[in-house]
């Protein structure tokens, strides 16, 4: 029986690919997101009030302290899912032509858990079981009697290592042509378990934070709730959007996010009708070769074009690309989290989502129906081909807004308003591209 | 007043983004590589007496209010080769299917495609079917090998082997785009798209 092989347009997992947005939809989509735009910035936003509202408003250490109680279970549940998926993977199992382990990393992980950051907060945090198989090395350590392991400063390499990971997770998702088998995620697994635990063991708990690819990128995703906690463990509440000012200004953060984007908009592009039209239908290691190359393409377009806004902005206020880059990478996330909203909102809702719950009641395939779910059929109609193409509008244009609201309100910090949005008009224009070519892919969809 | 125009430029400058990106839909409105394949098309897509006006399964066009992309005849989409004349054309850059529909003596016969098959490749060429939501669907499936067909979403199922087609009916009731592989060569055969 040969494996049953991953799609060129439904993002590795899916059975189904999105309906074309109609056009009209693209027309609106950019006007409103450019009038928005010039709006905002022109009349309404004269000085910077995001940072002074990123601290929020406490609703005290008591809520907190039943977080912490809350966190112990749903540390051990997490873990456990994660043994399962990889277990279901390692052991081949599949329900007709769903598998666990893939759903598992490629819908609930990579698509649900950053819907979840961005609402919720940094839920990865307590949930990330390679935090908890590091915290458990470290007090195995302690038991053993073992030198504690310096758990300060930063890492070699900063976050480039959280580069590297979501770049190799990347191509097993979007350009290894049997990415979504059994075989690939479960090697992948027990690969990117053993660079946890190893560096780990070499750097303490720290390495997590920064090495883990979707740890920084659920991070950087929840700076956009409104919830988070302080240094006390207290849970604050602040506005949307403000906690982004609290993003380190850093280029390893900026490639992650451009990484991350790029990657979003190559799957875009690869599940459109131009790709085929671009490099022909190709299978196997070929299409895997031509994935990758284009992958690396399509993100270095990505990252050119905001490297051109730098350079034009830091012309105007008289800055180094590089330094203006740093300044406003912040204003990705929200254009990330629209990117992944647009393109995976379906995938999450629909088949995706449906069959990772249905099949964590049978994981093993041997008729097991731990929670009920295991003879759900799947439900195509849970949400409309209508409502899925005005979420996928709505997530690009508001992604877009955000950011430009977000890049605006840095620009006024440290000059006025008019030569703020004078200055701030090369990253309106690499924004307004960004929108443009999101909502025109999905419209070739 | 400064930021007022500053503010112009840019709105001017953006919707300038925004009519290239739609210019593009133009630019690749000429048939793409593939289109060639059509020639000596086997494929045809009969269409019932109550299909609707789109008939074609043009895949672009349902939505689309008359735009330059429409408007604009592009004579290289025409070529020579065009087995229907008849059939509007609608400069769609990514249809390469040239489907003649016929009004056949059964209604409610839905869709019909018919689909060969050699080396486990379509010999036309991967194309896109455009289905109505509901609409019954006719796989009509032919190829040098054994194999099975397998649609996507649908988790359907038809086999054929050499001089023995594979038939399969079903009704289109998942809206999407969907896939249709050969199973055992593991190569894309069509895309349905539903609704």
């Amino acid at each position: 029986m040969t494996a049953e092989l991953n799609s060129v347009l439904a993002h590795g997992v899916g059975s189904r690919g999105d309906l074309p947005l109609p056009f009209y939809l693209f027309g609106i989509g950019a006007a409103v997101a450019l009038m928005a735009t010039f709006i905002s910035l022109s009349y309404f936003w004269h000085r910077a009030w995001l940072p002074a509202a990123a601290s929020g408003r406490s609703f005290g250490t008591a809520a907190g302290r039943v977080l912490d109680v809350v966190a112990v279970p749903a540390r051990l549940a997490s873990l456990a899912l994660f043994v399962l998926a990889l277990a279901s993977s390692v052991s081949g199992a599949a329900v007709g032509s769903q598998r666990f382990g893939p759903l598992t990393v490629y819908v609930a992980l990579w698509v649900g858990m950053a819907m979840v950051a961005a609402v919720f907060g940094d839920v990865w945090r307590v949930l990330n079981p390679f935090e908890t198989i590091a915290a458990a090395i470290e007090w195995t350590a302690k038991k053993l009697g073992l030198p504690p392991i310096d758990d300060t400063g930063e890492i070699p390499g900063g976050y480039w290592p959280a580069v590297v990971a979501l770049f190799w997770f990347l191509l097993f998702e979007l350009c290894y042509h049997e990415g979504t088998t059994n075989e690939a995620v479960g090697g992948a697994m027990i690969a990117y378990t053993l660079g946890m635990v190893g560096g780990s063991a070499v750097y303490g708990r720290r390495w997590v934070r920064q090495a883990d690819g979707f740890g920084v990128l659920f991070s950087l995703l929840a700076k956009m709730s409104p919830l988070y906690r302080d240094d006390t463990g207290a849970v604050r509440l602040r506005a949307p959007l403000s906690g982004l000012t609290t993003v380190t200004p850093r280029i390893d953060i900026l490639a992650v996010l451009l990484m991350v984007l790029g990657g979003t908009t190559f799957d875009s592009l690869a599940g459109s009708t131009l790709w085929p039209d671009l490099v022909g239908t190709h299978r196997g290691w070929t299409a895997t070769g031509i994935n990758t190359a284009g992958m690396i393409v399509v993100i270095a377009i990505m990252a050119f074009l905001y490297y051109l806004g730098s350079l034009a902005v830091g012309w105007f206020t008289e800055q180094s690309a590089a330094e203006v880059a740093r300044r406003f990478a912040h204003s990705l996330v929200p254009i990330v989290l629209g990117y992944t909203v647009a393109h995976y909102f379906s995938l999450l809702v629909l088949d995706g989502g449906q069959n990772f719950l249905r099949l964590l009641s049978n994981p093993f395939d041997r008729g097991s129906n731990w929670f009920g779910t295991a003879d759900w059929a799947v439900n195509f109609f849970l949400v409309s081909t209508d409502a899925i193409a005005w979420v996928q509008f709505s997530a690009i244009v508001l992604g877009h807004i955000a950011a430009v609201l977000v890049a605006h309100d840095r620009a006024v910090e440290t000059s006025d308003a008019s030569e703020a949005t004078w200055a701030q008009r090369p990253m309106l224009l690499v924004m307004v591209f960004y929108s443009v070519v999101g909502l025109w892919l999905l419209q070739k969809a | 007043m400064k930021i007022a125009r500053s503010g112009a430029t840019c709105l001017i400058a953006a919707i300038a983004m925004v009519a290239a990106a739609c210019g593009n839909d133009d630019a690749s409105a000429p048939p793409p590589p593939t289109a060639s394949a059509t020639a000596q098309s086997t494929v045809e897509a009969t269409l019932g007496a109550t299909a609707t006006s789109t008939a074609a399964p043009t895949i672009k066009t349902t939505n689309t209010p008359p735009s330059p992309a429409t408007e604009e005849p592009t004579p290289e989409s025409t070529p020579a080769q065009t087995p229907a004349p008849t059939v509007v054309p609608t400069a769609t850059p990514s249809t390469t299917s040239e489907p003649t529909p016929e009004p056949t003596p059964t209604p409610d016969v839905g869709t019909t495609i018919e689909v060969e098959v050699a080396g486990g490749k379509p010999v036309d060429g991967v194309q896109r079917y455009r289905i109505d939501a509901r609409d019954s669907v006719t796989i009509i499936v032919s190829g040098d090998t054994t194999d099975e067909l397998h649609i996507h979403g649908y988790d359907l199922v038809v086999g054929f082997a050499p001089g023995r087609p594979g038939t399969i009916t079903f009704e289109a009731d998942i809206p999407g785009i969907f896939e249709v592989e050969t199973h055992h060569h593991g190569d894309l055969v069509m895309e349905l798209q539903v609704g």
